[in-house]
Parts: C-alpha cells; sequence; structure tokens
C-alpha cells in the first residue's frame, strides 16, 4: 500500500465525514491497515499514479515554470529541478549556478517528493506546501519578496487559470496548493527494482548482488521505505569522521542549526535514493561527485566498512536500477 | 374595525419575533457538517495515538523494518491537529477557547511525541545496524584472531563481548550491561596492547559492540517515555471538552427552535384570530346593512307615504272642488301640496348626503361665512317653520369676521338641532341656541326642555334611521342627526350630547374653522 493509497484513505475519512451514520466508527475503520512484516523486503513499489487533480497539476506546472515567482522576474523553480536532469539542478549549470555561488547545500530532486517525510537537509518543513516559502522567499535563491507581491506578479495573467483549476481566487494558499500539488505528481514508478518488488521481473544480476550487499552489510538500516530513505533522520558520519580532516562549517550542522540541541549536530534528513544515478553529485555539500564515490563513502563513514572494488559496483548497480520512469520515458535518459 | 386592526398588529409583532428568532436559530444551529469533521477529527485523534504505539512497538520489536508506516500515521496526525486547532464556528468563543486550549495541549504532547520518535527512528536504525554487523564481523575476525600469534585470548575475550551482549539484548537488565560494558573494556585493552593488524579487525567490533551497548537502553527508554506520553488521553479530553460544547450548543439550537415553532404557531393562531375578527366585522356590517335596510324601507312606507298621501288627497280635492271652492280654501290645499313635496325634497336631500357620508364621498366645500350672519338666517327660517308662538333664544358671542366654513353643512346641522329641539319638547317651552365664534373654530349649543334621550339610545344616536325609543309616536326620518353628526365630522369637529329624559336636552357641537378660500 503505497502513500497514495494512503492519501485515498485520508480522502475516505473525509468523505466518511458527510455521510449520516457512527461517524466514530466510521473514522476508526477507515484508517489503514497496519502494515505486515516483510522484513526480507523492506521496500514498496511507487504507485502509478496518486489520484492528483490533473487541472491543478497542471497549473502548477506552469507555475513551477514560471520566472515571475522570483523577484527578479528571471529565476522559476524549473531553474534548479530540471525535470530532464533527475529533477535537480542540470550539469552544464552546475559550475555557474546561483545557489553554488550562494547557497551552502546541494540542491535535493523535487521527484517523488511525495513520499518524503519532511523537506529540505534540516528537515525543516513538514509540508511540500509549507516548503515552497523557504526557496521562494530566500534571497539567495528566488528572493520573491513578500507573499502579496508574488499574487500582485501572478494575478493579472493567471485569475482565469486558477478559477479554471477550481481555486476560488489567485492568492498565497492557492499557489502553495498549486505548486504542492503538482510537486506530489513528480512520481517515477516503474524503476526495474518496482517490477522485481511486484514480482514482474528479476533483477539484474549484478543488481541482484549489489541487493543482497545493500541489506547485508546494513545501508538498508536507514534507506528503506517506499522512497528507499527518506523517512528519518540521521547522523552523517555513525562509524567516522565524514569530514576527513577538514573543519565543519554551519552548514555541516545540519538539524543542530535548527534544534539548537548539541546531539543534532550533523544530523540530516536521510535523502531517498530512488534516482540517485541521475541526480549527481551527492551529499548535502555535493562532495561526492560519483557514485561509486559517494557508496565507499557512506560504507566508510555510516557503517564502518571498507567496501572492495566489486562490492562498489555491485551496490551502484542496484542502486541503477532505483531509476524510474517519468511520463513513459526512463530517467536514466537510455530509452530504457 | 378596532380588534381587527388591533390582532392585524399583533400578527406584524408575531412575524418580527418569528423573523428575529428564526435569525438565531440560523446562527445558533449546529452544522451537522462541521460537527461531524470535529468530532471525528476528535476520535481519529485518538486512535491514530494508539496506531502510532503500535507502530513504535513493532518497529522496536523487528516485526517492521521501514519506517513508512509511521511516516503516515504522522500524515494523518499533523491533518487531523490542524482540524482539531479549528473548533466549529457555532460553538460560542468560550466554547471554542476551551476547546481550542485542549487542542494546543494535545498538540504540545503530540509535538513532544513527535520529536521523541523522530529520536527513536534515529538511533534504532543505529542500532539495529550494529546488532545485525556485531556477531557477523566477529565470525569474519575471528579465525584470523585465531590464527594470529597471541591471537587467542583476544579472539575468547571478542566472542565474550559477542555473548555478553547478545544476553543483554535478549533479557534486558543492568547487570548484563555492566557485563557487557566489562567485556567491551576487556577486548579494547587486548587489541590496544596487541599487533596494528589485530587492533584494526577489532576495531570494528568494537564499535558496533559500544553502539549495542550505549543505544541499546537508549531505545528502550526512549520507547518507554514515548509510551508514557498521554497524548490518547488528550485527545480524549478534547474529545470531551467538544462534546460538552456541542450538548451545550444543541441545547441552545433546540431552544431557539422552539423559539420558531412557538412564534409559528402564535403567527397562525393571530392570522386566524384575524380572519375571524374580519369575518365577523363583516357579517356584524351586513346584518347593520340589513336592519337599515329594513329601516330604510319602513321610513319612507311611512314617511314617504304620508307626504303623498296629502299631495294626493289635495290634488284629487283640488281637481274636484277647484270650481267650486273659495281661492282661499284652493290655496290652501296648493300650499298643502308645496309644504309635502317640500318636505319629501328635504327627506331625499338628507337621503343622499347619508348616502355620500356613508360611502366617504361627502364633499367639502369651504366658502367664507359670517358666523352671525349665517346664525341669524337659520334662526329666521326655523321660527317662520315653528310659528311665532315657539320661543327660540339666541346668544351670539361671534365678531363681523369672516371665516372658513361648508355653510351648506353648517346650515344643515343647525337647522336640524333645532327643529328636533322643538320637535321633542312642549309649546311652552324654550329652546336656546348659543353660539361662540372663537379663534380657531366655533361652538354652537342648542338646548331644550324636551323629553330628553333614554340613555340606552345614545350610542347609536348619531346612526342613519335611527330614533329615539320614546319619540316613536312623533314623526321623523332618523336622517336629521345623521346629517348632522357627518357634517360636523366631515369638518373634523365633533358633536356631542347632554340628556336627561323629562328634562331636556343639550347637543353641543364644535367645528374648527377649513383652511381655503376665506
Amino acid at each position: 500500500m503505497g502513500r497514495g493509497s494512503h492519501a485515498w484513505v485520508a480522502l475516505l475519512l473525509i468523505c466518511g465525514c458527510s455521510q449520516p451514520d457512527s461517524e466514530r466508527e466510521a473514522a476508526s475503520s477507515r484508517l489503514p491497515p497496519a502494515e505486515h512484516a516483510r522484513p526480507e523486503h523492506p521496500f514498496e513499489p511507487i504507485p502509478a499514479d496518486l489520484g492528483l487533480d490533473p487541472r491543478r497539476v497542471e497549473l502548477g506546472r506552469r507555475l513551477f515554470d514560471e520566472p515571475r515567482l522570483s523577484g527578479d522576474g528571471e529565476r522559476a523553480c524549473v531553474d534548479c529541478h530540471e525535470l530532464t536532469q533527475g529533477g535537480v539542478v542540470p550539469e552544464e549549470a552546475r559550475s555557474n549556478h546561483p545557489y553554488n555561488e550562494t547557497g551552502p547545500y546541494n540542491v535535493p530532486t523535487v521527484f517523488n517528493v511525495a513520499f518524503n517525510f519532511r523537506y529540505n537537509w534540516q528537515g525543516t518543513f513538514e509540508t511540500l506546501e509549507d516548503h515552497l516559502g523557504g526557496p521562494m522567499m530566500n534571497e539567495r535563491v528566488m528572493n520573491a519578496g513578500s507573499w502579496p507581491e508574488v499574487v500582485a506578479r501572478l494575478r493579472p495573467s493567471y485569475t482565469r487559470e486558477f478559477e479554471r483549476a477550481g481555486y476560488p481566487r489567485v492568492d498565497e494558499a492557492s499557489v502553495r496548493d498549486a505548486i504542492a500539488t503538482y510537486q506530489r505528481s513528480l512520481i517515477t514508478p516503474d524503476a526495474p527494482f518496482d517490477r522485481f518488488l511486484r514480482g514482474e521481473a528479476p533483477l539484474p544480476p549484478d543488481a541482484a548482488e549489489g541487493y543482497d550487499l545493500f541489506r547485508s552489510i546494513g545501508c538498508v538500516s536507514c534507506h528503506q521505505g517506499i522512497n528507499v530513505g527518506g523517512n528519518l533522520y540521521q547522523r552523517y558520519g555513525v562509524m567516522a569522521d565524514p569530514f576527513e580532516g577538514r573543519e565543519p562549517n554551519e552548514a555541516d550542522f545540519g538539524l543542530m542549526n535548527r534544534t539548537g540541541r548539541n546531539e543534532d549536530a550533523f544530523v540530516f534528513r536521510v535523502p531517498s535514493l530512488r534516482n540517485v544515478a541521475v541526480t549527481a553529485p551527492y551529499f548535502h555539500d555535493g562532495s561526492a561527485q560519483t557514485l561509486p564515490d559517494a557508496v565507499r563513502h557512506m560504507g566508510d563513514v555510516q557503517l564502518g566498512t571498507v567496501l572492495s572494488d566489486a562490492e562498489v559496483e555491485a551496490i551502484v548497480a542496484f542502486l541503477r536500477s532505483l531509476t524510474g520512469r517519468y511520463r513513459d520515458a526512463s530517467l536514466a535518459g537510455d530509452g530504457s | 374595525m378596532n380588534a381587527s386592526r388591533m390582532v392585524g398588529g399583533a400578527v406584524i409583532v408575531a412575524l418580527v419575533a418569528l423573523g428575529a428568532s428564526a435569525v438565531r436559530a440560523w446562527t445558533a444551529a449546529v452544522d451537522t457538517a462541521e460537527h461531524r469533521r470535529y468530532s471525528a477529527a476528535a476520535s481519529r485523534a485518538q486512535e491514530l495515538d494508539a496506531r502510532l504505539d503500535e507502530e513504535v512497538a513493532r518497529s522496536r520489536l523487528g516485526l517492521v523494518n521501514h519506517y513508512d508506516g509511521i511516516v503516515r500515521v504522522w500524515d494523518l496526525s499533523r491533518t487531523t491537529n490542524v482540524e482539531l486547532a479549528r473548533p466549529p464556528a457555532f460553538l460560542t468563543d468560550d466554547e471554542r477557547a476551551a476547546i481550542a486550549r485542549e487542542a494546543a495541549a494535545h498538540r504540545r504532547v503530540t509535538e513532544r511525541k513527535r520529536e521523541l520518535v523522530e529520536d527513536f527512528k534515529t538511533h534504532l536504525a543505529v542500532l539495529r545496524n550494529s546488532l545485525r554487523a556485531l556477531p557477523h564481523n566477529a565470525e569474519r575476525v575471528l579465525p584470523s584472531l585465531r590464527e594470529a600469534p597471541d591471537g587467542e585470548p583476544v579472539a575468547r575475550a571478542v566472542e565474550g563481548l559477542v555473548v555478553y551482549t547478545a544476553l543483554m539484548t535478549q533479557a534486558p537488565s543492568e547487570a548484563r550491561r555492566v557485563r557487557a560494558s566489562r567485556r567491551l573494556r576487556e577486548v579494547d585493552a587486548l587489541a590496544a596492547s596487541a599487533e596494528p593488524e589485530i587492533a584494526r579487525a577489532v576495531e570494528l567490533v568494537v564499535r558496533h559492540a559500544q553502539v549495542v551497548i550505549e543505544r541499546h537502553a537508549a531505545v528502550d527508554a526512549i520507547v518507554r517515555a514515548i509510551m508514557a506520553l498521554e497524548v490518547s488521553r488528550h485527545a480524549a479530553r478534547v474529545a470531551r471538552a467538544y462534546g460538552r460544547a456541542h450538548g451545550a450548543a444543541e441545547r441552545r439550537a433546540d431552544g431557539w427552535s422552539i423559539g420558531v415553532v412557538a412564534c409559528v404557531a402564535l403567527v397562525l393562531a393571530l392570522g386566524a384570530l384575524f380572519i375571524i375578527v374580519r369575518l365577523r366585522a363583516e357579517r356584524d356590517r351586513e346584518a347593520q346593512l340589513a336592519t337599515l335596510k329594513s329601516r330604510f324601507v319602513s321610513m319612507t312606507s311611512h314617511e314617504f307615504r304620508t307626504p303623498l298621501s296629502v299631495i294626493l288627497s289635495s290634488a284629487e280635492l283640488l281637481e274636484g272642488y277647484a270650481q267650486s271652492w273659495s281661492a282661499e280654501r284652493r290655496a290652501k290645499h296648493v300650499a298643502r301640496i308645496q309644504t309635502s313635496a317640500h318636505a319629501m325634497t328635504t327627506m331625499l336631500d338628507r337621503v343622499l348626503l347619508i348616502g355620500r357620508a356613508e360611502a366617504g364621498m361627502l364633499e367639502l366645500r369651504p366658502g367664507p361665512v359670517r358666523l352671525d350672519a349665517l346664525v341669524r338666517t337659520v334662526v329666521e327660517e326655523v321660527r317662520s317653520m315653528v310659528g311665532p308662538e315657539r320661543s327660540l333664544e339666541l346668544s351670539i358671542d361671534a365678531e363681523g369676521r369672516e371665516v372658513s366654513l361648508d355653510e351648506r353643512l353648517i346650515r344643515h346641522v343647525l337647522i336640524n338641532l333645532l327643529t328636533n329641539a322643538f320637535k321633542y319638547s312642549d309649546d311652552d317651552t324654550t329652546v336656546t341656541l348659543t353660539v361662540h365664534g372663537g379663534a380657531d373654530g366655533a361652538r354652537l349649543e342648542v338646548r331644550d326642555e324636551g323629553i330628553g334621550i333614554p340613555p340606552q339610545d345614545r350610542p347609536r344616536l348619531f346612526e342613519a334611521f335611527q330614533r329615539g325609543s320614546n319619540a316613536e309616536e312623533l314623526p321623523g326620518t332618523g336622517l336629521g342627526l345623521a346629517v348632522a353628526a357627518r357634517s360636523v365630522e366631515a369638518h373634523g369637529g365633533m358633536i356631542e350630547v347632554q340628556s336627561e329624559v323629562g328634562r331636556g336636552t343639550t347637543f353641543t357641537v364644535r367645528v374648527p374653522y377649513l383652511e381655503g378660500p376665506s
């Protein structure tokens, strides 16, 4: 049962409220049933569709591509979350990307964010609606000013489209909802791993070997669930110093920047490994440029394991099987 | 007519009350959808907390090895808490504030629980990995340790460490934790003094054992803290506070609904009463009209017949004997015909006047009048009608100025009152007319010493064809006073009567001067 069906259950709950009989019983009986253990595969395939309102998804797509959201009218969400490039900063733009000049964090992918438990590396935001204000209002990112200004910039040309999407007017809440709805629609089902989980096709031999390693050496402790991660916090460097001798900077302190708790130092939201093969660079600081580097580093600092080249290769083969499809095209761009 | 106006007023008041109570009932009404939303959220909050505890326990026991279940419960919990923060609008501000306080307390405990659950997930991930990795790594290093020179004691210590940590996790107790820690220090010390290769091989075992010993108790402490947080109890308090407020709101709404029903009933009852009163008034008027008609018929049959028979007999006599009669006798009969015809004309005039007055079409024709002159003319006229033997005293207190009145109507009034006064009194009595012309209006008073009007006849004295019960043997139409009264009313004045049977009657008329050509 994916979070899509979960959303359906929530919808049923809400609809159930308008039905006359014994809402108390209805409320409890319509909760999603408790999961049953599948210890051998602590994962779930991504559903094909989340049942979102297509009019709102379309409006959200236009807003996602809309540079007028930004203060100088030159930056759109899509500039840092290019869908043809794994939902992250396009490779050719990376060297002179504004985020690189000014922002301390590696841009996370926008794909499959519907399944994450919180948003940004520090897990600052609980919902996509809340998260939107972060990068938009950040002076170093989109510098949008204030919500009334954003709404004023959009209103003249968008009023009709918001009405068509079923919003009463162009306002902060509807902009947040439309863009968040679009972001939720950005799911990448049908990765080879999903087909394997559904019992449709076996993993390629090297990926299967990598999958066994992934579980046996302990990656799966954190990277589990529908998004292969993205559902808990973890310390960066459980077994070893991850910064390899350099002084940690402010961004490296992660969650502690938000909570102020010492025990939250170097703690980050565990990123999803979905589509990880196409979302380089890696880690909060983008310090690993290639997937083998990232795997080796993780084995070292998180698991205390020095992985052999063959092991790294097998795990990378497994991670490639996590590359899904968006709108009937593989994100790997190889036509598979 | 008065009764129906009163009832009509009461109907309007009741309608206003109905409108007001309907508005209150509308605003106080319990919005069923809102009620369901909130009570479902309140019970869902309790249910979700139980589900969260269950998910945490499952994770701790290794029955599930991913955290999506916990994430899902949190998602629902967050939307539920958003709902709980918005108590329904049909409650009073105080009720909403009371519920919001409970909801805020619930949210605080939920947030605390959430922090603990996040810590639990983080620590459990590491603990679970080390629980699995510790024996796995020990197995890997043990053969090489045994082969290495001086490796045997280290190998035995590593074995002991694995066994004691396993014991500690299988049946946790402080004593076992202390024993496992002692083994850990032992392995650490042996490794430190051993060859570098042995030290490196053992290091990972030591790290995982350290994680297990440190975090096993920590994770269980977090789980106990999670289970100790009474989110469900707070959710139940929200549900109870809401239940109380909802009950009060229902009672309020019921009260206003009863008010609405009562007002509807009142409006219906008063409406029915209004219709009944109107019907009764209609019936009374019809009955009155019927009486009027019969009186008219009897009056005409009597009062018209008398002068007509006079006219007919005199005309017949004249026709038969005119040649033989003296001129004087002929003139007498001609005069009788004329007098009778004149009486009939007067009577018809009055009937028409009354008809117009009853139909509300009595028209005022104000004109300049010299009151003293008018009164004197009328008095002369009346004197000639009643004969010189009757005594009429006149007292005028009016300036010679012109005032505005309808002369024709005032003449009617004066002539009526004066002729009545003579008609209903003995020949040797005196009739007194007092006229006072004031600044704004005139007062005319006619006093006689006649038979008087019985008290029971006074209420209907001014109605048409109505005659005093002690005057039936005297000729009369019952129109004179009716015409007089309508004429005075048309002027906006009033007519009053004071009377004592056998002693006499006084009519007082007050008319204001009219505005108009004067």
